[in-house]
C-alpha cells in the first residue's frame, strides 16, 4: 500500500509538472502580452513594468570608470560581441565593453557621466523564454508563485488564491453535500422501481437540470428569487458568515451548482443500482431470507455507488475550485473567475497558479478517489493490492 | 411539461410587463431617511493613487485623495481643493501654487509643498513601475527621470519654495494644465505612513488621506466602503456619511442591484447591452446619456494598396452612412464623428471641432472611379479587422455593406481577441483595423497626438512633416485663441490625408435614481461624490412633478 501511494504520488509530480511546462509554453504562445491594455504603452514605461516582474534582467558593467554614452537604444537587438556603450576607465583609457550573447536591450540605465563600478547595471534586456521557465519552474518547486500582474506587484498569486479558495470551497462542499444527499438518494428510489411514477419525476427533473446548465439555471433562479420575488440578496460573500444577511447570499450558488451534480449524481446511482440489483450475490442475499433494506442498504448499495465514487474524483476538483458562471452569476469571489480573466489579461504567474492548483486538486481527489474505491469494491482491492 | 413551466413564464412576462410603470414606481419612492449611498463598480486595480490607470480605481480613489484642484461639479472649470491659488508666468511654463492653509492628512498630520514633491517624483521613478505616469510628462525633465536616463529626482520640474508654495516648471505651456492638476497622478500621498508600512500602506486598517471620505474597508471583489473624513478641510459642505461600493464584473448583477433598489447608481458598470434601447426608449426619470471624450474609428494604413491612394480612403469614408449606424446599430445617442475630436470644447477652450465629409456615396463612387475602380472594378477584396464584441462585428457587418452597396467594394471580416488585434495594429499588418481614443487630459491635443508620426497609438502608419509640425507649434503656444487656430489647422491637415474613417462619439448611459442631486454632465465623466445629496422635500416634490433640478457648477479656480 506504500509503495503504491509513493508511486502514484511521484506520477502526481510528473503530471503536474507536465501539465505546468504546457501551461507556461501555450500563454507565451498566445499573442499579446500582459502589458497591453486599451492603450500602447510608452518604452520606457513598460521597460519601468518588465523589471518589476523579472521580465528584465540587467547586463552588468564589466568595467569599472565613467560612462561617456550608450551604443545601444531600447528596442534594440544587439548580436553577441556588438559594443554596448563607451566607458572611460579610471586610467583615461576608453573602453567599450561588448555583448556577451544575443540581448534585446530595454532601457538604458542611468545617463552619461555616471560613475560605475564593476557589476552594476548598465542596461536593462528581455530574458529569454528559457531563461523565465528556468526561473519559473525554479521559483514552482519552492511554492513561489510569484505576483500578480493584475496587480502590478502589489498582491502574490498565493494571497490572492488564498482569498479566494476557501470562498469556492466553501461553495464546493455545501453544493456537493446537496449533491450526493438529492443525487444519490433519488437515484436509489429510481433504480429500486424503475418506471414508477416517481422514477420518471426524478429522472425527467435530472435531464431537465443536466440540460440546463448553470448559465440558464443561475440567472433563472436569481430572476425569480432575487429580482421577482426579492426573497434573497445577490453579492457579499463572506466564508463562514451564517447570519442571515450572510446566508441568504449562499442559498442559491449552492443550489444551482448542487442541483446540477445532483442530477449526474442521480443517474449515475439509478444506472448503478438498475446494474447491481440484478447480479447473483444480491439475489444470493435475497435468497438467504434477509429482509430488503438490508440487502439494498449493505449488500446492493455498495455496487451501486461505484460509479458515483469514479466520477466524485472529477467532480470533486470540479467544484471545489468553483464555477467561473456561477459565480460570475451571483457574486462568489470565488477562484472561478481568476481561470478566465487571468488567460484573457496575460497574467502569466496567476494563470500557472490556477492551473497548478486545479491540476493539484484533480490529482489529490482521484487518488483520493482510487483509495475509496479500493475500500468499497473488493475487486479493485485485488488489482491494486 | 409544458403546465409545469408556466408558472416561469408568468414570473418572464411579469418582468416585462412591469417595465412601463417603473417610472412613476421610482417617482414614488421615498426619500432615503440615511446619508448613505451605495453604487456598483467594477473591482478595482489598485488602491494606491500612483498607479491608478482605470476607470474603477479613479472614480473611487478621488473621493480618498485630492490634488491642488479638483473636478468641478459639472462642466466648470477646475476647483480649488488643497491649493488656495495660483500663479501662471508670461510664457506660461512657471506654475506657482500656494496651499491652503491648515490643510491636513486624516490623522492630523500637516500637508506641506514637499509632500507634493515627494509624491510626484514617487510616480515617476522607475523603481514604482506606474502605468500611468505619463501624464507627468508634461513636467520639465519627468520623462527622462521616469524612463532612467536620469537619475536625480531634483531634475523634476517640482519643487517646493516653503512649505506652503510648490513651484511647477512645465515642458510646455499647458492651457489644460489645471484639468490635469485633478487627475490622480497628481495627488499627495503621505510620506510618513508609506515610508512605516511600504507597500502595505494603502490598505484599509493602514490608509491615510486627504479627501473628502476616507477609505475604511475594501474587500477585493466584494465590498468598499467610504465615510465621511471629519479631517477635510470643507468637510462642512460634504453631505454623505457614507459611501457603499458593491463590486462586480457582470453588467447584469450591478442593474439587479439597481433595479432592487439595494444601489442608487450604476457606478462604473455599463447597462446590459440587451437592456440599453429599451431603457432609452421607455423614457424612465433615471435614464441619462451623456456625451464622453471618446472617439470610435477605423485605421486606415495609408501605406498599403489601395488604401495608399488618398481618394480610396476619402471613397470609403463617404459610403458609410454614419447617421444611419447611430440611428439603427448603436442606438445609444452617439454623436456622428466626421473627425477625430469630439465637439465638447466649447465651453472650456471656446474651440468648435472641423466638420468633415458626410455621407455622399455620390462622391465616393466618383473618386473611387478617379482612382481607377469604377464600381470597386480592379480592387482585391479588403479586410477589416475588429476585436470581439457584439457592437465591434454589429458596425462591421454595417460598413462591410454599406461599401457592397454604395461603391462595390468587397470587404472581408476578421475577427481577433483584442491583444492579437493590437498585436496585428502595432506591426502595421492590415489594411483597416478597428481603433478609439479616449482623451488622455481634457484638450483636442490628446485627439491629434494619436497621428503624429511617431506616436505609438499612429497605427495608420501615417507620417506627415507638415503635421507634426503643426502640433509642434500647438504644443508651444501659450495663447488660446491662435492655439485654438492651429489646432483647427491640424484637423484640417488630418482631413485631406484621412488616416482613419471616424464613425462615432461615445456616450455614457446609466440609471441614476431621481432624488441623487450635485451628479452632473461632466465631459470627462467625472464626479466627485462630495457634491452629491439627496432632493429635499420641496425638491423631490417638484422632480416628481417633472421638473429637473440641477446644481450649477461652483465658481471656478482663478
Amino acid at each position: 500500500m506504500a509503495r503504491y501511494l509513493l508511486h502514484r504520488l511521484l506520477a502526481g509530480l510528473l503530471t503536474l509538472w507536465v501539465v505546468a511546462s504546457l501551461a507556461f509554453g501555450l500563454m507565451r504562445l498566445a499573442p499579446g502580452g500582459p502589458f497591453q491594455k486599451d492603450k500602447p504603452l510608452a518604452p520606457a514605461v513598460e521597460a519601468n513594468l518588465r523589471r518589476t516582474f523579472g521580465l528584465a534582467a540587467d547586463v552588468p558593467s564589466p568595467a569599472a570608470g565613467t560612462l561617456v554614452r550608450f551604443l545601444v537604444r531600447p528596442g534594440q537587438q544587439v548580436a553577441a560581441g556588438a559594443p554596448l556603450a563607451e566607458i572611460r576607465l579610471e586610467n583615461n583609457v576608453l573602453t567599450q565593453p561588448s555583448a556577451s550573447r544575443d540581448l534585446a536591450v530595454i532601457a538604458q540605465v542611468g545617463a552619461p557621466g555616471r560613475v560605475l563600478r564593476v557589476g552594476d547595471p548598465l542596461l536593462a534586456r528581455a530574458t529569454s523564454g528559457w531563461e523565465q521557465y528556468g526561473h519559473a519552474m525554479w521559483s514552482y518547486a519552492h511554492l513561489d508563485f510569484g505576483v500578480t500582474y493584475a496587480s502590478e506587484g502589489a498582491d502574490t498569486v498565493l494571497a490572492t488564491l488564498a482569498r479566494a479558495f476557501p470562498v469556492s470551497l466553501e461553495l464546493g462542499i455545501w453544493a456537493l453535500f446537496l449533491a450526493l444527499v438529492v443525487g444519490v438518494s433519488a437515484g436509489l428510489v429510481s433504480g429500486l422501481k424503475p418506471n414508477s411514477r416517481l422514477d420518471h419525476v426524478a429522472m425527467t427533473g435530472a435531464l431537465l437540470a443536466v440540460s440546463m446548465s448553470s448559465i440558464v439555471l443561475g440567472p433563472l433562479f436569481k430572476l425569480i428569487f432575487c429580482v421577482q420575488l426579492r426573497w434573497l440578496d445577490v453579492g457579499g460573500w463572506q466564508p463562514l458568515a451564517f447570519d442571515w444577511p450572510h446566508a441568504q447570499v449562499k442559498i442559491l450558488p449552492v443550489l444551482t451548482l448542487g442541483l446540477i451534480y445532483a442530477a449526474w449524481f442521480a443517474r449515475l446511482t439509478r444506472a448503478g443500482m438498475l446494474e447491481v440489483i440484478r447480479q447473483d450475490f444480491v439475489r444470493t442475499a435475497r435468497a438467504k431470507g434477509l429482509p430488503e433494506r438490508l440487502v439494498v442498504l449493505r449488500h446492493a448499495f455498495r455496487g451501486a455507488i461505484l460509479p458515483v465514487v469514479s466520477f466524485l474524483g472529477p467532480a470533486l476538483a470540479g467544484i471545489v475550485t468553483g464555477s467561473t458562471v456561477i459565480e460570475q452569476v451571483f457574486q462568489v469571489p470565488g477562484v472561478g473567475e481568476f481561470f478566465v480573466t487571468s488567460a484573457v489579461n496575460r497574467d502569466y504567474p496567476m494563470v500557472m497558479g490556477t492551473v497548478v492548483l486545479y491540476s493539484s486538486l484533480l490529482i489529490a481527489a482521484n487518488l483520493f478517489v482510487d483509495l475509496l474505491q479500493a475500500a468499497l469494491d473488493p475487486r479493485v482491492r485485488g488489482d491494486n493490492g | 411539461m409544458r403546465l409545469r413551466l408556466l408558472p416561469l413564464l408568468c414570473l418572464l412576462a411579469c418582468a416585462c410587463g412591469r417595465a412601463a410603470d417603473r417610472g412613476a414606481e421610482l417617482l414614488a419612492e421615498p426619500l432615503p431617511a440615511g446619508r448613505h449611498l451605495s453604487f456598483a463598480s467594477g473591482g478595482m486595480e489598485f488602491l494606491d493613487p500612483a498607479k491608478i490607470a482605470e476607470t474603477a480605481g479613479h472614480h473611487l480613489m478621488m473621493n480618498v485623495f485630492e490634488g491642488l484642484y479638483v473636478y468641478n461639479r459639472g462642466d466648470g472649470p477646475p476647483v480649488p481643493s488643497m491649493a488656495e491659488r495660483h500663479e501662471v508666468s508670461a510664457d506660461g511654463k512657471t506654475w506657482t501654487v500656494h496651499l491652503r492653509p491648515g490643510v491636513t492628512w486624516s490623522d492630523g498630520v500637516a500637508i506641506t509643498a514637499d509632500d507634493f514633491v515627494w509624491s510626484w517624483r514617487r510616480v515617476l521613478d522607475p523603481k514604482t513601475g506606474s502605468r500611468a505616469a505619463q501624464l507627468l510628462w508634461f513636467l520639465e525633465g519627468a520623462q527622462a527621470f521616469n524612463e532612467g536616463a536620469v537619475t536625480d529626482p531634483e531634475t523634476v520640474g517640482v519643487h517646493a519654495l516653503d512649505a506652503r508654495t510648490l513651484v511647477i516648471r512645465l515642458k510646455n505651456p499647458t492651457p489644460f494644465f489645471l484639468d490635469l492638476l485633478c487627475e490622480m497622478q497628481f495627488v499627495p500621498t503621505p510620506r510618513h505612513v508609506v515610508a512605516r508600512w511600504g507597500d502595505a500602506w494603502s490598505r484599509p486598517e493602514h490608509i491615510v488621506s486627504n479627501g473628502p471620505f476616507l477609505l475604511v474597508k475594501h474587500e477585493d471583489r466584494v465590498i468598499s466602503e467610504l465615510v465621511k473624513n471629519p479631517r477635510y478641510w470643507d468637510a462642512a459642505n460634504v453631505w454623505l456619511e457614507k459611501i457603499s461600493v458593491l463590486h462586480t464584473e457582470s453588467d447584469q448583477t450591478a442593474f439587479d442591484w439597481y433595479e432592487v433598489g439595494k444601489t442608487q447608481w450604476q457606478g462604473d458598470t455599463s447597462l446590459p447591452v440587451d437592456r440599453a434601447p429599451g431603457l432609452r426608449a421607455s423614457g424612465r426619470p433615471d435614464f441619462h446619456s451623456d456625451p464622453k471624450l471618446c472617439s470610435y474609428y477605423f485605421s486606415v494604413r495609408v501605406d498599403r494598396p489601395p488604401m495608399d491612394d488618398v481618394r480610396v480612403r476619402k471613397a470609403v469614408n463617404l459610403a458609410i452612412d454614419k447617421e444611419r449606424l447611430a440611428l439603427h446599430i448603436l442606438r445609444g445617442g452617439q454623436p456622428v464623428a466626421t473627425n477625430t475630436v469630439p465637439d465638447l470644447f466649447r465651453t472650456s477652450h471656446g474651440y468648435t471641432p472641423f466638420q468633415g465629409d458626410g455621407f455622399d456615396p455620390e462622391r465616393g463612387r466618383q473618386l473611387l472611379a478617379d482612382a481607377g475602380h469604377p464600381q470597386g472594378r480592379g480592387l482585391a477584396p479588403i479586410t477589416l479587422y475588429f476585436n470581439t464584441g457584439e457592437g465591434h462585428r454589429l458596425i462591421a457587418e454595417f460598413v462591410q455593406r454599406n461599401l457592397q452597396e454604395n461603391l462595390g467594394v468587397q470587404v472581408q471580416l476578421a475577427n481577433m481577441e483584442w491583444g492579437t488585434l493590437l498585436k496585428t495594429l502595432l506591426a502595421g499588418d492590415f489594411a483597416i483595423g478597428r481603433s478609439s481614443w479616449c482623451a488622455d487630459y481634457p484638450d483636442p491635443l490628446t485627439f491629434l497626438e494619436v497621428f503624429h508620426s511617431q506616436s505609438k497609438a499612429n497605427y495608420s502608419g501615417y507620417k506627415s512633416a507638415e503635421y507634426d509640425g503643426v502640433l509642434a507649434a500647438i504644443q508651444a503656444e501659450p495663447d488660446m485663441t491662435r492655439r485654438n487656430v492651429l489646432l483647427r489647422r491640424a484637423e484640417e491637415i488630418l482631413d485631406r490625408d484621412l488616416p482613419l474613417t471616424p464613425l462615432y462619439h461615445y456616450t455614457w448611459s446609466y440609471l441614476l435614481r431621481p432624488f441623487v442631486l450635485g451628479y452632473e454632465r461632466h465631459a470627462q465623466d467625472m464626479h466627485p461624490l462630495k457634491y452629491i445629496r439627496w432632493a429635499t422635500p420641496d425638491e423631490w416634490a417638484r422632480i416628481r412633478r417633472g421638473a429637473v433640478v440641477t446644481l450649477p457648477p461652483l465658481p471656478g479656480g482663478q
